[in-house]
Parts: structure tokens; C-alpha cells; sequence
């Protein structure tokens, strides 16, 4: 499974990798079952990044207009994802 | 600082990839995008006003395991799109199943709901006026991690 390719397509030259962080995620438990990723979405503005509240402050603020892009990101993957899956399988036929 | 720390970023839904709940190694390379993709793309243009209207979820934030209309408006907004969901889930959780008209692969998306013990002091319109309670204190409750949009995406 790479996600990759599908991410840089929705969002081009916006998307990166994680360092590996020990947050307080549960996440992880269903990768004991299943492969999965765990996908982060950018909310701040370019010009506030450095400056915008994070989150779990009450000052932090949600930018509506990076909704769209999630949409599209989880989608597409799912898409993506179950296109080529049935590809796969209708090749092993 | 990582990529996403330094954005400020709030992580919005985790995913996970499975074929009938066995691990799905290598069976599917995800480098060809769908046929679906440009359809896709027009669609969530189009749906971008409405999913930026459920404000009302970060208006009417609740504490964890205490998702209780919260629960209720996605169910409720999950059946408006022809699903059924089971409700009740580990006390609050819902989950729908979208089932495809063929066999294949499975595709799972998980968001999380609560909010947190936190006072709002965004100057929004529809900014939390919620009360909890917490460690038996009286509490305000404001969507500050971001799970209110994670659900609507």
C-alpha cells in the first residue's frame, strides 16, 4: 500500500512525512490488525504558521478553506486505493 | 520541528487498509489514480459550502464517552446519505458501511469525536458556549482538537 502517490496528486509540493512521535494516540492498535496510515491536515494558513494558536490552545482556529483538501485526500486514497485492489485481483483471475 | 508540528497542523482521520480484515500487503500499489479521480475532485468543490456549514459540531462540542449528540448528528447525517449506521459503539461510536456492488478490498476511515475541557476564546459567531463536566468540576467544552472537522471530512 503507498498513499504517497495519491497524496502529492491532491496536494502537490504540500506534502511530507512525520517524524515518528510518541503522541497519546490509540491509532496504532488497529495497525495491529491492519495496515493503515494515520494522515495529518494542514488548517493554518502559510503567512500564520509559526503564529497560529496549536491545538488545545483556546485560541486555536480551524482555516475552513483547508477542508476541501481533506475531502479530496480521503476520498481519493479510498478511491485509489480500491481501484487498484480490484485491478489485482481481477489480474490474478 | 517536524512537517507537521511546524504547521500547526490538527490531524484529521486516521485510515486503515485491509482486504476482508486480513493484512493487505502489497495488493494494491496506489500509484495509478482512480478513473474517479477528476469526478471526485468536482464533487468536493461542490460540497465544500455545506461541509464548511457543519459548524454546528464545533458549536455543541461534548467530552469523551459523553458524545451523545454528537453521536446522534452524524448518525442522523450518515443516514441522510442512504447508510445505516449502528450506533453505540464502545457507549458513543457509530459506524456505516458503505459496501461496494463487487468483492474486493475494504477501506476504513476513523475519526475520532470528543472534545476537550477547554474555554473557547476564538472570536467566532459560532463559538462553544458548551459546559461539561469534568473530574467532577464544572467545565467549558470547546472543540480545540480540531475533531469536529475531522468528522465532516
Amino acid at each position: 500500500v503507498r498513499p504517497r502517490p495519491t497524496l502529492d496528486r491532491v496536494a502537490p509540493g504540500a506534502v511530507g512525512e512525520s517524524p515518528l512521535t510518541t503522541g497519546a494516540e490509540d491509532f496504532t492498535y488497529y495497525q495491529r490488525q491492519t495496515p493503515g496510515l494515520f494522515l495529518v491536515l494542514g488548517i493554518t494558513p502559510k503567512d500564520q504558521v509559526g503564529k497560529a494558536a496549536q491545538n488545545h490552545s483556546p485560541r486555536f482556529f480551524v482555516d475552513e478553506r483547508g477542508l476541501a483538501t481533506g475531502v479530496r485526500a480521503l476520498t481519493r486514497l479510498a478511491a485509489d486505493y480500491l481501484f487498484a485492489g480490484a485491478a489485482r485481483g481481477a489480474t490474478k483471475q | 520541528m517536524g512537517f507537521a508540528l511546524r504547521l500547526a497542523l490538527v490531524a484529521l482521520a486516521a485510515i486503515g487498509f485491509g482486504v476482508h480484515g486480513a493484512p493487505a500487503h502489497g495488493s494494491a500499489d496506489g500509484v495509478t489514480a482512480s478513473p474517479l479521480a477528476t469526478e471526485i475532485d468536482r464533487l468536493a468543490a461542490a460540497i465544500e459550502p455545506e461541509v464548511v456549514a457543519w459548524r454546528h459540531l464545533h458549536e455543541h462540542p461534548e467530552l469523551s464517552n459523553r458524545e451523545v449528540e454528537t453521536a446522534k448528528y452524524i448518525a442522523e447525517r450518515l443516514r441522510s446519505f442512504g447508510l445505516e449506521p449502528q450506533t453505540g459503539i464502545a457507549r458513543t461510536g457509530v459506524v456505516a458501511v458503505l459496501k461496494g456492488a463487487k468483492p474486493g478490498p475494504v477501506v476504513a476511515l476513523r475519526a475520532d469525536m470528543d472534545a476537550l475541557p477547554v474555554r473557547e476564546e476564538v472570536d467566532l459567531p459560532f463559538a462553544s458556549k458548551a459546559m461539561g463536566e469534568y473530574d467532577g468540576q464544572k467545565v467549558s467544552v470547546m472543540h480545540a482538537c480540531g475533531r469536529d472537522r475531522r468528522w465532516i471530512a
